[in-house]
Protein backbone atom coordinates (compact mmCIF):
# COMPACT_ATOMS: atom_id res chain seq x y z
CA UNK A 1 0.00 0.00 0.00
CA UNK A 2 1.46 3.76 -1.06
CA UNK A 3 1.82 6.09 1.65
CA UNK A 4 -1.04 8.34 2.07
CA UNK A 5 -0.31 11.98 1.00
CA UNK A 6 -0.37 14.06 4.26
CA UNK A 7 -3.21 16.41 2.93
CA UNK A 8 -5.98 13.20 2.41
CA UNK A 9 -5.38 12.35 6.05
CA UNK A 10 -5.67 16.17 7.11
CA UNK A 11 -8.95 16.19 4.90
CA UNK A 12 -9.97 12.71 6.14
CA UNK A 13 -9.50 13.85 9.83
CA UNK A 14 -11.44 17.08 9.39
CA UNK A 15 -14.39 15.37 7.77
CA UNK A 16 -14.68 13.22 10.36
CA UNK A 17 -14.13 15.30 13.08
CA UNK A 18 -16.20 18.62 11.48
CA UNK A 19 -18.82 17.32 9.02
CA UNK A 20 -20.52 20.13 6.66
CA UNK A 21 -23.75 19.69 7.74
CA UNK A 22 -26.02 17.48 5.88
CA UNK A 23 -22.80 15.80 4.44
CA UNK A 24 -21.26 13.01 5.98
CA UNK A 25 -18.05 10.92 4.02
CA UNK A 26 -16.42 7.90 5.95
CA UNK A 27 -13.15 6.60 4.37
CA UNK A 28 -13.00 2.73 3.51
CA UNK A 29 -10.92 0.82 5.72
CA UNK A 30 -9.46 -1.44 2.93
CA UNK A 31 -8.92 1.53 1.03
CA UNK A 32 -8.45 4.99 2.54
CA UNK A 33 -8.45 6.90 -0.69
CA UNK A 34 -11.78 5.60 -1.01
CA UNK A 35 -14.77 6.84 0.63
CA UNK A 36 -18.93 6.25 1.11
CA UNK A 37 -20.69 9.65 1.14
CA UNK A 38 -24.15 10.10 2.30
CA UNK A 39 -26.21 13.79 1.37
CA UNK A 40 -29.48 14.53 2.54
CA UNK A 41 -31.41 16.45 -0.03
CA UNK A 42 -31.22 20.48 0.50
CA UNK A 43 -34.36 22.18 2.37
CA UNK A 44 -36.84 23.37 -0.39
CA UNK A 45 -35.40 21.20 -3.08
CA UNK A 46 -37.31 18.28 -4.82
CA UNK A 47 -34.57 15.99 -3.15
CA UNK A 48 -35.82 17.12 0.43
CA UNK A 49 -38.15 14.17 1.54
CA UNK A 50 -41.21 13.93 2.89
CA UNK A 51 -40.81 16.09 5.19
CA UNK A 52 -44.46 17.09 6.18
CA UNK A 53 -44.76 12.82 6.72
CA UNK A 54 -42.05 13.33 8.96
CA UNK A 55 -40.04 10.90 7.44
CA UNK A 56 -36.21 11.68 7.28
CA UNK A 57 -35.16 13.75 4.41
CA UNK A 58 -33.83 12.35 1.23
CA UNK A 59 -30.97 10.56 1.66
CA UNK A 60 -28.07 9.64 -0.94
CA UNK A 61 -25.37 7.37 -0.90
CA UNK A 62 -22.61 8.18 -3.43
CA UNK A 63 -18.89 6.87 -3.78
CA UNK A 64 -15.78 8.92 -3.38
CA UNK A 65 -12.28 7.95 -5.13
CA UNK A 66 -9.32 9.94 -4.78
CA UNK A 67 -7.22 9.13 -7.67
CA UNK A 68 -3.02 9.05 -7.32
CA UNK A 69 -3.00 12.32 -8.99
CA UNK A 70 -5.33 13.83 -6.44
CA UNK A 71 -5.12 16.83 -5.44
CA UNK A 72 -3.49 17.74 -8.84
CA UNK A 73 -6.53 16.18 -10.35
CA UNK A 74 -10.77 15.82 -9.55
CA UNK A 75 -11.74 13.00 -7.56
CA UNK A 76 -13.87 10.83 -8.69
CA UNK A 77 -17.81 11.02 -7.28
CA UNK A 78 -20.67 9.02 -8.54
CA UNK A 79 -24.14 8.94 -7.24
CA UNK A 80 -25.01 5.27 -6.03
CA UNK A 81 -28.48 6.50 -4.74
CA UNK A 82 -31.01 7.17 -8.31
CA UNK A 83 -31.87 10.27 -8.92
CA UNK A 84 -33.98 11.92 -11.17
CA UNK A 85 -31.54 15.28 -12.11
CA UNK A 86 -30.73 16.94 -15.59
CA UNK A 87 -26.80 17.23 -14.74
CA UNK A 88 -26.73 13.70 -13.41
CA UNK A 89 -26.96 10.25 -15.30
CA UNK A 90 -28.40 7.20 -15.38
CA UNK A 91 -25.18 5.68 -13.90
CA UNK A 92 -24.82 8.49 -11.54
CA UNK A 93 -22.58 10.37 -13.19
CA UNK A 94 -22.30 13.97 -12.15
CA UNK A 95 -21.92 16.72 -14.78
CA UNK A 96 -20.10 19.40 -12.35
CA UNK A 97 -17.51 21.56 -13.98
CA UNK A 98 -14.87 21.21 -11.11
CA UNK A 99 -14.91 18.03 -11.23
CA UNK A 100 -13.46 18.19 -14.83
CA UNK A 101 -11.85 21.10 -16.33
CA UNK A 102 -12.17 23.85 -13.81
CA UNK A 103 -10.64 21.62 -11.29
CA UNK A 104 -8.01 23.55 -8.76
CA UNK A 105 -6.24 21.53 -6.50
CA UNK A 106 -6.44 23.93 -3.62
CA UNK A 107 -10.45 22.49 -3.74
CA UNK A 108 -11.10 19.55 -1.60
CA UNK A 109 -13.35 16.84 -0.66
CA UNK A 110 -15.39 18.72 1.56
CA UNK A 111 -15.78 21.90 -1.62
CA UNK A 112 -16.79 19.63 -3.95
CA UNK A 113 -19.74 17.95 -1.29
CA UNK A 114 -20.60 21.14 -1.07
CA UNK A 115 -20.99 21.93 -4.23
CA UNK A 116 -22.78 18.31 -5.32
CA UNK A 117 -25.48 19.51 -2.81
CA UNK A 118 -25.84 23.07 -4.08
CA UNK A 119 -26.33 21.25 -7.36
CA UNK A 120 -29.22 19.71 -6.21
CA UNK A 121 -30.78 22.53 -5.18
CA UNK A 122 -30.21 24.23 -8.23
CA UNK A 123 -30.04 21.89 -10.88
CA UNK A 124 -29.09 23.31 -14.78
CA UNK A 125 -30.95 21.90 -17.69
CA UNK A 126 -28.78 24.28 -19.98
CA UNK A 127 -26.01 22.08 -19.63
CA UNK A 128 -27.22 18.36 -19.20
CA UNK A 129 -26.18 14.86 -18.76
CA UNK A 130 -29.37 13.04 -18.84
CA UNK A 131 -30.80 14.56 -21.82
CA UNK A 132 -34.26 13.08 -21.36
CA UNK A 133 -34.71 14.41 -17.53
CA UNK A 134 -33.05 17.93 -18.84
CA UNK A 135 -35.94 17.87 -21.49
CA UNK A 136 -38.56 16.92 -19.34
CA UNK A 137 -37.48 19.59 -16.75
CA UNK A 138 -37.09 22.51 -19.93
CA UNK A 139 -40.62 21.41 -21.19
CA UNK A 140 -42.96 20.96 -17.77
CA UNK A 141 -40.79 22.17 -14.60
CA UNK A 142 -43.41 21.28 -12.32
CA UNK A 143 -43.88 17.92 -13.26
CA UNK A 144 -40.44 17.08 -13.73
CA UNK A 145 -39.61 18.92 -9.91
CA UNK A 146 -43.22 15.87 -9.28
CA UNK A 147 -41.20 13.20 -10.86
CA UNK A 148 -37.58 14.16 -8.77
CA UNK A 149 -39.96 14.56 -5.37
CA UNK A 150 -41.16 10.49 -6.64
CA UNK A 151 -37.84 9.42 -6.99
CA UNK A 152 -37.01 10.90 -4.01
CA UNK A 153 -39.01 9.15 -2.17
CA UNK A 154 -38.94 5.69 -3.66
CA UNK A 155 -35.37 5.18 -4.00
CA UNK A 156 -34.14 8.24 -1.17
CA UNK A 157 -36.38 7.76 1.30
CA UNK B 1 -9.38 33.03 12.28
CA UNK B 2 -7.60 32.50 15.88
CA UNK B 3 -10.86 30.60 17.07
CA UNK B 4 -8.95 30.31 20.65
CA UNK B 5 -8.39 32.06 23.38
CA UNK B 6 -5.08 34.21 23.09
CA UNK B 7 -4.80 34.84 26.83
CA UNK B 8 -3.69 31.32 28.25
CA UNK B 9 -1.18 30.90 25.24
CA UNK B 10 0.56 34.06 26.20
CA UNK B 11 0.23 33.61 29.98
CA UNK B 12 1.91 30.01 28.63
CA UNK B 13 5.00 32.23 27.06
CA UNK B 14 5.06 33.99 29.56
CA UNK B 15 5.71 31.60 32.24
CA UNK B 16 8.31 29.84 30.11
CA UNK B 17 10.24 33.40 30.34
CA UNK B 18 9.96 33.78 33.79
CA UNK B 19 8.27 31.07 36.24
CA UNK B 20 6.11 31.98 38.30
CA UNK B 21 7.22 32.42 41.85
CA UNK B 22 5.15 28.91 43.42
CA UNK B 23 6.53 26.80 40.44
CA UNK B 24 10.32 27.70 41.88
CA UNK B 25 9.99 27.61 45.63
CA UNK B 26 12.37 25.11 47.02
CA UNK B 27 10.30 23.96 49.38
CA UNK B 28 7.15 23.82 47.57
CA UNK B 29 8.06 21.37 44.99
CA UNK B 30 6.54 18.43 45.84
CA UNK B 31 3.67 18.48 43.74
CA UNK B 32 -0.05 19.71 44.34
CA UNK B 33 -1.42 17.63 41.41
CA UNK B 34 -3.12 20.90 40.85
CA UNK B 35 0.02 22.78 39.40
CA UNK B 36 0.89 19.82 37.31
CA UNK B 37 -2.35 20.04 35.46
CA UNK B 38 -1.98 23.64 34.95
CA UNK B 39 1.06 23.42 32.79
CA UNK B 40 -0.32 20.46 30.95
CA UNK B 41 -3.44 22.83 29.82
CA UNK B 42 -1.29 25.69 29.29
CA UNK B 43 1.49 23.96 26.83
CA UNK B 44 -2.15 22.27 25.15
CA UNK B 45 -3.08 25.81 24.39
CA UNK B 46 0.46 27.06 23.22
CA UNK B 47 0.22 24.10 20.94
CA UNK B 48 -3.09 25.29 19.60
CA UNK B 49 -2.41 28.70 20.06
CA UNK B 50 0.35 28.20 16.89
CA UNK B 51 -1.44 25.63 15.26
CA UNK B 52 -4.29 28.46 14.90
CA UNK B 53 -1.52 30.55 13.60
CA UNK B 54 0.10 28.06 11.24
CA UNK B 55 -3.55 27.88 9.33
CA UNK B 56 -2.84 31.11 7.91
CA UNK B 57 0.72 30.44 6.10
CA UNK B 58 -0.72 27.00 5.14
CA UNK B 59 -0.50 26.13 1.08
CA UNK B 60 -3.74 25.38 -0.07
CA UNK B 61 -2.22 22.61 -2.17
CA UNK B 62 -0.54 20.47 0.50
CA UNK B 63 -2.26 22.04 3.50
CA UNK B 64 1.61 21.98 5.02
CA UNK B 65 3.28 25.16 6.25
CA UNK B 66 4.42 26.72 3.07
CA UNK B 67 7.66 25.87 1.71
CA UNK B 68 9.43 28.65 -0.06
CA UNK B 69 6.46 30.41 -1.05
CA UNK B 70 6.35 32.00 -4.72
CA UNK B 71 3.88 34.43 -5.53
CA UNK B 72 1.80 34.39 -8.70
CA UNK B 73 0.76 38.08 -10.60
CA UNK B 74 -2.53 37.48 -8.45
CA UNK B 75 -0.42 37.79 -5.04
CA UNK B 76 -1.42 34.08 -4.01
CA UNK B 77 1.46 32.62 -3.19
CA UNK B 78 2.12 28.67 -3.08
CA UNK B 79 5.01 25.99 -2.21
CA UNK B 80 7.59 25.84 -4.61
CA UNK B 81 7.02 22.00 -5.26
CA UNK B 82 3.29 22.45 -5.83
CA UNK B 83 3.66 24.93 -8.35
CA UNK B 84 5.91 22.79 -10.13
CA UNK B 85 2.93 20.26 -9.92
CA UNK B 86 0.22 22.76 -11.13
CA UNK B 87 2.02 24.28 -14.29
CA UNK B 88 2.09 23.39 -17.88
CA UNK B 89 5.87 24.94 -17.99
CA UNK B 90 4.33 28.20 -20.11
CA UNK B 91 1.52 29.58 -17.45
CA UNK B 92 0.20 28.62 -13.97
CA UNK B 93 -3.87 28.69 -13.10
CA UNK B 94 -3.73 30.16 -10.10
CA UNK B 95 -5.33 27.08 -7.66
CA UNK B 96 -7.18 29.99 -5.60
CA UNK B 97 -8.66 32.22 -8.11
CA UNK B 98 -7.67 30.96 -11.47
CA UNK B 99 -6.01 33.83 -12.49
CA UNK B 100 -3.49 33.10 -15.26
CA UNK B 101 0.51 33.60 -14.61
CA UNK B 102 2.37 33.82 -17.46
CA UNK B 103 6.12 32.04 -17.20
CA UNK B 104 9.17 33.39 -19.11
CA UNK B 105 11.40 30.70 -20.26
CA UNK B 106 12.36 30.06 -16.63
CA UNK B 107 9.52 28.84 -15.89
CA UNK B 108 8.96 28.35 -12.07
CA UNK B 109 12.17 29.55 -11.56
CA UNK B 110 11.03 33.12 -12.82
CA UNK B 111 8.44 33.82 -10.46
CA UNK B 112 9.47 36.23 -7.65
CA UNK B 113 9.61 34.48 -3.85
CA UNK B 114 7.87 35.80 -1.22
CA UNK B 115 10.25 36.89 1.46
CA UNK B 116 8.04 37.88 4.14
CA UNK B 117 6.24 34.83 4.11
CA UNK B 118 9.06 32.53 3.91
CA UNK B 119 10.18 34.47 7.43
CA UNK B 120 6.54 33.99 8.82
CA UNK B 121 6.49 30.49 7.77
CA UNK B 122 10.10 29.40 9.27
CA UNK B 123 9.23 31.71 12.70
CA UNK B 124 6.51 29.48 13.02
CA UNK B 125 8.11 26.18 12.10
CA UNK B 126 10.41 26.72 14.62
CA UNK B 127 7.61 27.96 17.25
CA UNK B 128 6.68 24.45 16.85
CA UNK B 129 9.73 23.13 17.68
CA UNK B 130 9.51 24.59 20.75
CA UNK B 131 5.97 23.34 22.07
CA UNK B 132 5.41 19.83 23.65
CA UNK B 133 4.02 17.96 20.90
CA UNK B 134 0.35 16.96 21.16
CA UNK B 135 -1.49 14.36 19.32
CA UNK B 136 -2.34 15.57 16.44
CA UNK B 137 -6.03 14.06 16.43
CA UNK B 138 -7.52 15.09 20.04
CA UNK B 139 -4.83 18.27 20.88
CA UNK B 140 -5.07 17.15 24.00
CA UNK B 141 -2.72 14.33 25.20
CA UNK B 142 0.82 13.59 25.31
CA UNK B 143 2.24 11.64 21.82
CA UNK B 144 2.96 8.18 22.06
CA UNK B 145 2.61 6.85 18.75
CA UNK B 146 3.66 7.51 15.40
CA UNK B 147 1.88 6.01 12.06
CA UNK B 148 4.97 5.33 9.35
CA UNK B 149 2.50 5.42 6.44
CA UNK B 150 -0.15 8.26 7.90
CA UNK B 151 2.69 10.48 8.93
CA UNK B 152 0.92 11.46 12.04
CA UNK B 153 1.04 11.78 15.59
CA UNK B 154 -0.89 10.09 17.91
CA UNK B 155 -1.69 9.77 21.53
CA UNK B 156 -2.41 6.06 22.64
CA UNK B 157 -6.11 6.52 22.63
CA UNK B 158 -6.60 8.37 19.36
CA UNK B 159 -4.20 5.87 17.58
CA UNK B 160 -5.98 2.58 18.92
CA UNK B 161 -9.56 4.06 17.53
CA UNK B 162 -8.18 5.25 14.10
CA UNK B 163 -6.12 2.51 13.77
CA UNK B 164 -7.81 -0.25 14.91
CA UNK B 165 -8.43 -1.75 11.85
CA UNK B 166 -5.40 -0.56 9.90
CA UNK B 167 -3.44 -2.12 11.77
CA UNK B 168 -2.02 -5.18 9.63
CA UNK B 169 -1.02 -1.92 6.57
CA UNK B 170 0.47 0.69 8.84
CA UNK B 171 3.49 0.50 10.91
CA UNK B 172 3.09 2.01 14.40
CA UNK B 173 5.82 2.99 16.02
CA UNK B 174 5.40 3.31 19.69
CA UNK B 175 7.19 5.45 22.50
CA UNK B 176 7.08 6.21 25.69
CA UNK B 177 6.75 9.79 25.90
CA UNK B 178 8.82 10.33 28.47
CA UNK B 179 10.54 13.40 27.46
CA UNK B 180 8.37 16.41 28.13
CA UNK B 181 10.47 19.13 26.75
CA UNK B 182 11.42 18.38 23.61
CA UNK B 183 9.36 14.82 22.38
CA UNK B 184 11.42 13.34 19.58
CA UNK B 185 9.61 9.47 18.68
CA UNK B 186 12.27 9.13 16.28
CA UNK B 187 15.03 9.18 19.13
CA UNK B 188 13.42 6.38 21.24
CA UNK B 189 11.27 3.99 19.91
CA UNK B 190 10.24 0.27 19.83
CA UNK B 191 8.64 -0.79 16.72
CA UNK B 192 6.04 -3.21 17.09
CA UNK B 193 6.81 -3.80 20.63
CA UNK B 194 4.38 -2.48 23.25
CA UNK B 195 6.41 -1.65 26.10
CA UNK B 196 6.16 -3.90 29.05
CA UNK B 197 3.14 -3.00 31.12
CA UNK B 198 4.25 -0.81 34.67
CA UNK B 199 3.65 -2.75 37.67
CA UNK B 200 2.17 -0.99 40.70
CA UNK B 201 2.68 -1.87 43.74
CA UNK B 202 -0.10 -2.53 46.72
CA UNK B 203 -0.40 0.06 49.18
CA UNK B 204 0.64 -1.30 52.39
CA UNK B 205 -0.83 0.73 54.67
CA UNK B 206 -3.75 2.96 55.07
CA UNK B 207 -3.93 6.72 55.05
CA UNK B 208 -4.69 6.46 58.87
CA UNK B 209 -1.97 3.94 59.43
CA UNK B 210 0.05 6.86 57.69
CA UNK B 211 -1.29 9.63 59.93
CA UNK B 212 0.41 7.57 63.07
CA UNK B 213 3.47 6.84 61.12
CA UNK B 214 4.13 10.18 60.31
CA UNK B 215 3.24 12.05 63.99
CA UNK B 216 5.33 9.25 65.37
CA UNK B 217 8.48 10.31 62.89
CA UNK B 218 8.22 14.06 63.72
CA UNK B 219 8.07 12.99 67.47
CA UNK B 220 11.33 10.98 67.12
CA UNK B 221 13.10 13.65 65.64
CA UNK B 222 16.33 15.38 67.43
CA UNK B 223 16.72 18.88 67.89
CA UNK B 224 12.89 19.95 66.66
CA UNK B 225 10.95 22.77 68.30
CA UNK B 226 9.24 20.96 71.38
CA UNK B 227 6.21 22.53 70.43
CA UNK B 228 6.36 21.10 66.82
CA UNK B 229 3.64 18.08 67.43
CA UNK B 230 1.07 20.30 68.75
CA UNK B 231 1.54 23.73 66.44
CA UNK B 232 2.36 21.59 63.23
CA UNK B 233 -1.31 21.93 60.66
CA UNK B 234 -1.27 19.10 58.31
CA UNK B 235 -2.11 20.28 55.00
CA UNK B 236 -2.37 17.47 53.11
CA UNK B 237 -1.95 13.50 52.63
CA UNK B 238 -2.10 12.35 49.28
CA UNK B 239 -1.58 8.65 48.28
CA UNK B 240 0.44 9.05 44.95
CA UNK B 241 2.18 6.22 42.74
CA UNK B 242 5.47 7.47 42.38
CA UNK B 243 7.10 6.42 38.58
CA UNK B 244 10.46 4.37 38.98
CA UNK B 245 12.48 2.44 36.46
CA UNK B 246 14.13 -1.26 37.99
CA UNK B 247 16.75 -2.56 36.13
CA UNK B 248 18.09 -5.98 36.36
CA UNK B 249 21.80 -5.73 35.07
CA UNK B 250 24.16 -9.03 34.78
CA UNK B 251 27.93 -8.40 35.01
CA UNK B 252 31.19 -10.71 34.30
CA UNK B 253 33.70 -8.74 36.08
CA UNK B 254 37.59 -9.22 35.55
CA UNK B 255 39.42 -8.49 39.18
CA UNK B 256 42.73 -8.91 40.96
CA UNK B 257 45.52 -7.49 42.64
CA UNK B 258 48.82 -8.16 43.01
CA UNK B 259 49.57 -9.85 46.80
CA UNK B 260 52.93 -10.78 48.89
CA UNK B 261 53.18 -14.11 49.90
CA UNK B 262 53.09 -13.05 53.98
CA UNK B 263 55.08 -16.45 54.67
CA UNK B 264 58.26 -15.02 53.00
CA UNK B 265 58.48 -11.65 54.55
CA UNK B 266 60.61 -13.03 56.75
CA UNK B 267 63.12 -10.35 58.22
CA UNK B 268 67.07 -11.07 57.51
CA UNK B 269 69.47 -10.43 59.63
CA UNK B 270 72.41 -7.95 59.02
CA UNK B 271 75.95 -8.52 59.82
CA UNK B 272 75.85 -7.02 63.03
CA UNK B 273 73.62 -7.50 65.78
CA UNK B 274 70.84 -5.27 64.51
CA UNK B 275 67.83 -6.22 62.62
CA UNK B 276 67.50 -5.07 59.70
CA UNK B 277 63.71 -3.63 59.17
CA UNK B 278 63.93 -2.30 56.41
CA UNK B 279 64.69 -5.49 54.29
CA UNK B 280 61.89 -7.81 54.07
CA UNK B 281 62.39 -10.19 51.15
CA UNK B 282 58.46 -10.18 49.18
CA UNK B 283 57.16 -12.26 46.85
CA UNK B 284 55.09 -9.94 44.69
CA UNK B 285 52.06 -12.36 42.87
CA UNK B 286 49.55 -11.01 40.46
CA UNK B 287 46.27 -12.75 41.08
CA UNK B 288 43.50 -12.38 38.74
CA UNK B 289 39.70 -14.15 39.24
CA UNK B 290 36.25 -13.95 37.16
CA UNK B 291 33.23 -12.90 39.34
CA UNK B 292 29.86 -12.65 37.92
CA UNK B 293 26.66 -11.41 39.63
CA UNK B 294 23.24 -9.69 39.00
CA UNK B 295 21.87 -6.68 40.65
CA UNK B 296 19.05 -5.18 40.92
CA UNK B 297 18.44 -1.02 40.85
CA UNK B 298 15.66 0.71 40.89
CA UNK B 299 15.83 4.55 39.98
CA UNK B 300 13.58 6.91 40.29
CA UNK B 301 12.05 8.15 36.84
CA UNK B 302 10.40 11.33 38.28
CA UNK B 303 12.72 13.67 39.72
CA UNK B 304 11.24 17.31 39.12
CA UNK B 305 8.46 17.31 41.87
CA UNK B 306 10.54 15.93 44.18
CA UNK B 307 13.08 18.58 46.36
CA UNK B 308 16.70 17.35 45.84
CA UNK B 309 17.85 16.32 48.97
CA UNK B 310 14.72 14.17 49.28
CA UNK B 311 15.54 12.26 45.92
CA UNK B 312 18.51 10.98 47.21
CA UNK B 313 17.08 9.55 49.65
CA UNK B 314 13.88 8.53 48.02
CA UNK B 315 16.56 7.06 45.35
CA UNK B 316 17.84 5.05 47.80
CA UNK B 317 15.08 3.06 48.59
CA UNK B 318 15.28 -0.55 47.86
CA UNK B 319 11.91 -1.82 45.54
CA UNK B 320 10.31 -5.18 47.07
CA UNK B 321 7.54 -7.44 47.10
CA UNK B 322 7.06 -7.09 43.60
CA UNK B 323 4.41 -9.04 42.53
CA UNK B 324 4.37 -11.68 39.45
CA UNK B 325 1.26 -10.61 38.16
CA UNK B 326 1.11 -7.99 36.06
CA UNK B 327 -0.91 -4.54 36.80
CA UNK B 328 -1.36 -2.76 33.93
CA UNK B 329 -3.30 0.09 35.35
CA UNK B 330 -3.56 1.58 39.16
CA UNK B 331 -5.81 -0.67 40.98
CA UNK B 332 -7.06 2.38 42.50
CA UNK B 333 -7.92 5.20 39.79
CA UNK B 334 -8.44 8.26 42.14
CA UNK B 335 -4.76 8.05 42.93
CA UNK B 336 -2.47 10.39 41.25
CA UNK B 337 0.17 8.51 39.20
CA UNK B 338 3.10 10.78 38.44
CA UNK B 339 4.69 10.35 35.14
CA UNK B 340 7.66 9.25 33.79
CA UNK B 341 10.09 12.13 33.14
CA UNK B 342 12.67 9.80 32.41
CA UNK B 343 13.26 8.14 29.35
CA UNK B 344 14.91 4.29 30.07
CA UNK B 345 18.06 4.79 28.29
CA UNK B 346 18.06 8.07 30.50
CA UNK B 347 17.74 6.30 33.52
CA UNK B 348 19.97 3.50 32.99
CA UNK B 349 23.00 5.99 31.82
CA UNK B 350 23.09 8.35 34.52
CA UNK B 351 22.06 6.32 37.45
CA UNK B 352 21.61 2.69 37.19
CA UNK B 353 24.73 1.61 35.77
CA UNK B 354 26.85 3.92 37.78
CA UNK B 355 25.68 2.39 40.73
CA UNK B 356 25.57 -1.07 39.35
CA UNK B 357 29.38 -0.61 38.64
CA UNK B 358 29.94 1.07 42.50
CA UNK B 359 28.56 -1.59 43.66
CA UNK B 360 30.30 -4.21 41.53
CA UNK B 361 33.09 -2.68 42.69
CA UNK B 362 33.09 -3.00 46.47
CA UNK B 363 32.24 -6.85 46.37
CA UNK B 364 34.80 -7.43 44.38
CA UNK B 365 37.79 -5.46 46.12
CA UNK B 366 35.65 -6.73 49.24
CA UNK B 367 36.54 -10.55 47.76
CA UNK B 368 40.10 -9.82 47.15
CA UNK B 369 40.80 -8.39 50.92
CA UNK B 370 38.54 -11.63 52.10
CA UNK B 371 41.41 -13.79 49.94
CA UNK B 372 44.28 -12.25 50.92
CA UNK B 373 46.05 -14.46 53.57
CA UNK B 374 46.78 -12.84 57.18
CA UNK B 375 49.95 -10.65 57.21
CA UNK B 376 50.24 -10.12 53.37
CA UNK B 377 50.33 -6.71 51.62
CA UNK B 378 48.24 -6.04 48.85
CA UNK B 379 48.50 -4.21 45.85
CA UNK B 380 47.14 -2.74 42.55
CA UNK B 381 43.76 -3.77 43.11
CA UNK B 382 41.73 -3.60 39.96
CA UNK B 383 38.05 -4.38 39.25
CA UNK B 384 36.76 -3.97 35.55
CA UNK B 385 33.18 -4.69 35.34
CA UNK B 386 31.69 -4.77 32.21
CA UNK B 387 27.82 -5.38 31.96
CA UNK B 388 26.61 -8.27 30.28
CA UNK B 389 22.63 -7.76 29.91
CA UNK B 390 20.40 -5.29 31.07
CA UNK B 391 16.34 -5.91 31.33
CA UNK B 392 14.20 -3.08 32.29
CA UNK B 393 10.57 -2.65 34.14
CA UNK B 394 8.39 -0.15 35.04
CA UNK B 395 7.13 0.26 38.73
CA UNK B 396 5.22 2.48 40.26
CA UNK B 397 6.04 2.48 44.58
CA UNK B 398 3.05 3.65 46.47
CA UNK B 399 3.75 6.42 48.51
CA UNK B 400 1.74 9.10 50.85
CA UNK B 401 3.19 12.81 49.83
CA UNK B 402 2.43 14.99 52.84
CA UNK B 403 2.74 18.24 53.68
CA UNK B 404 2.45 20.50 56.41
CA UNK B 405 3.05 23.74 57.76
CA UNK B 406 4.62 25.07 60.89
CA UNK B 407 5.40 28.61 61.81
CA UNK B 408 4.04 29.73 58.30
CA UNK B 409 6.78 27.23 56.90
CA UNK B 410 5.63 24.47 54.47
CA UNK B 411 7.34 21.06 54.88
CA UNK B 412 6.97 18.37 52.77
CA UNK B 413 7.31 14.68 53.49
CA UNK B 414 7.25 11.43 51.56
CA UNK B 415 6.22 8.01 53.23
CA UNK B 416 6.86 4.51 51.29
CA UNK B 417 3.62 2.80 51.65
CA UNK B 418 5.33 -0.45 51.43
CA UNK B 419 8.25 -0.04 53.72
CA UNK B 420 6.67 2.64 55.92
CA UNK B 421 9.97 4.57 55.54
CA UNK B 422 9.40 8.11 56.16
CA UNK B 423 11.90 11.18 54.45
CA UNK B 424 10.91 14.63 54.68
CA UNK B 425 12.01 18.17 55.39
CA UNK B 426 11.71 19.58 59.28
CA UNK B 427 12.15 22.50 61.33
CA UNK B 428 14.97 22.85 63.89
CA UNK B 429 15.13 24.38 67.08
CA UNK B 430 16.33 27.91 67.09
CA UNK B 431 19.08 28.24 69.94
CA UNK B 432 15.83 29.37 71.68
CA UNK B 433 13.98 26.44 71.04
CA UNK B 434 16.78 24.73 72.45
CA UNK B 435 17.07 26.68 75.58
CA UNK B 436 13.27 26.07 75.78
CA UNK B 437 14.40 22.41 76.10
CA UNK B 438 15.59 22.70 79.06
CA UNK B 439 13.73 25.06 80.94
CA UNK B 440 11.02 23.08 82.92
CA UNK B 441 7.68 24.19 82.11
Amino acid sequence: MNSLPKRIIKETERLVKEPAPGISATPNEENLRYFNVVITGPVDSPFQGNVSHHKSGGVFNLELFLTDDYPMSAPKVRFLTKIYHPNIDKLGRICLDILKDKWSPALQIRTVLLSIQALLSAPNPDDPLANDVAEHWKSNEKDAIQTAKEWTRLYAA
Amino acid sequence: MLAIDIQPSLMCLMMVKNPPHQYATKKDDISDSSGDEDYRSSSRNLFKFFSALSNDVKCPVCFEILNRPLMLSCLHSFCTSCLQEVTNNQSVTCPLCRCVTKLSEKGIDGLPINRDLTNVCESIKKAFEFCPKVCDHCFQKKVTRKCEQCCIFLCKGCCDTLHAKRNSHHTIIISDGSSVDDFDVESHVQIENEFDPPLYLPFNITRKKCTTIFRDWVRSLWFAPSDLNEKLVLRYIKPVYLPYWIFEAHTTTRYGATMSNGNTSIPQLGGTNNINIGKYEKNWVAKTNLFSNKYRQATIANNKLIDRDLLIQVQSWELSNIPSAEVTCPPDPKILTLAYLLDETTAWKKNAEVRIKQKDKELCEERVKSNCPIGSNIKDIFVDTSVTSVASQRVFLPCYFIKYVYNNENFSVIVNAQSSKVVGHRPYAGIGGIFRMFKPS
